[in-house]
């Protein structure tokens, strides 16, 4: 093989090699910056949470979600995890109002982007002298069909 | 040495192309507004009384949904009262639901464009 045939192919894959660089640089910057779309559950979560302090504020709640005008087969698609107590959910002292789902423990272990996981949210208040906590977790948003 | 030239031009173009349509589709402006509207819409339903009159702003929207060749601008906003869900569609094809937890009758669901903006109005019913 000539010398200038060498020099031709290495260039040439200099070249490739270049354009691979720019190509995966391009590639990783679209894909963190846009990501794969808006993660709601944290939202959801929060307002699920308001919407229970105001039932409890307002003297509507009777232990289930029904009380609150929430519908409960709403909740059961979305996945949603619901805790109501006097007093920390976490805490085995505390007095369990309501419980919707069977892992709200999961909040207090982790939460946040991992879509195995609920996108949970805390709120405490104090209502005619007891402290309610109320914890929500929701693993499903919105899709495309 | 011209034919190499063109050679590297060629391949230059398409790696050019390919990254353009790849970056494009992953631009992602409709889906984030799909979800944005879904969101928003569900989330004001959960936080209404019942007898609000909801007027919502939906013109960026309504644009989108036009340079996307969607004419008809009442199928762009649509909801599912069976199964609680409120739907949005600024692309032919695909429309992205989003779920609402109360439990309420929304009336009079329909995109007024009568005036300079583009508006959503809907009644919230106990």
């Amino acid at each position: 093989m000539r010398r200038g045939a060498v020099g031709n192919q290495l260039s040439f894959l200099s070249f490739l090699f270049l354009l691979s660089i720019v190509g995966v640089g391009i590639v990783a910057g679209t894909l963190l910056f846009f990501g794969k779309g808006t993660d709601y559950r944290v939202d959801e979560s929060v307002g699920l949470g308001y919407l229970l302090e105001q039932c409890i504020r307002n003297e509507a709640f009777m232990d289930s979600l029904a009380s609150c005008g929430i519908d409960e087969r709403a909740i059961g698609r979305m996945g949603s995890l619901v805790s109501v107590c006097a007093g920390d959910c976490f805490e085995q002292t505390s007095h369990q109002l309501l419980r919707v789902g069977d892992s709200i423990e999961t909040c207090r272990i982790v939460s946040g982007k991992n879509p195995a996981y609920p996108g949970c949210a805390e709120r405490y208040f104090i209502h005619e002298g007891t402290t309610y906590h109320i914890v929500v977790g929701t693993f499903v948003g919105g899709k495309s069909r | 040495m011209i034919e190499n030239t063109v050679i590297y031009w060629i391949i230059l173009l398409l790696f050019a192309g390919i990254l353009a349509t790849f970056v494009t589709r992953h631009q992602g402006t409709v889906d984030r507004w799909e979800e944005y509207y879904a969101f928003s819409l569900a989330q004001t339903i959960n936080r209404a009384h019942a007898g609000d009159v909801i007027r919502v702003d939906v013109s960026s929207a309504v644009s989108l949904g036009a340079r996307n060749k969607l004419t008809d601008v009442q199928s762009m906003f649509l909801i599912n009262q069976e199964k609680r869900e409120v739907g949005i569609r600024l692309r032919p094809g695909m429309v992205y639901w989003y779920p609402y937890v109360r439990a309420v009758t929304v009336s009079n669901w329909k995109v007024d464009i009568s005036g300079s903006a583009s508006v959503l109005m809907f009644e919230v019913q106990a």
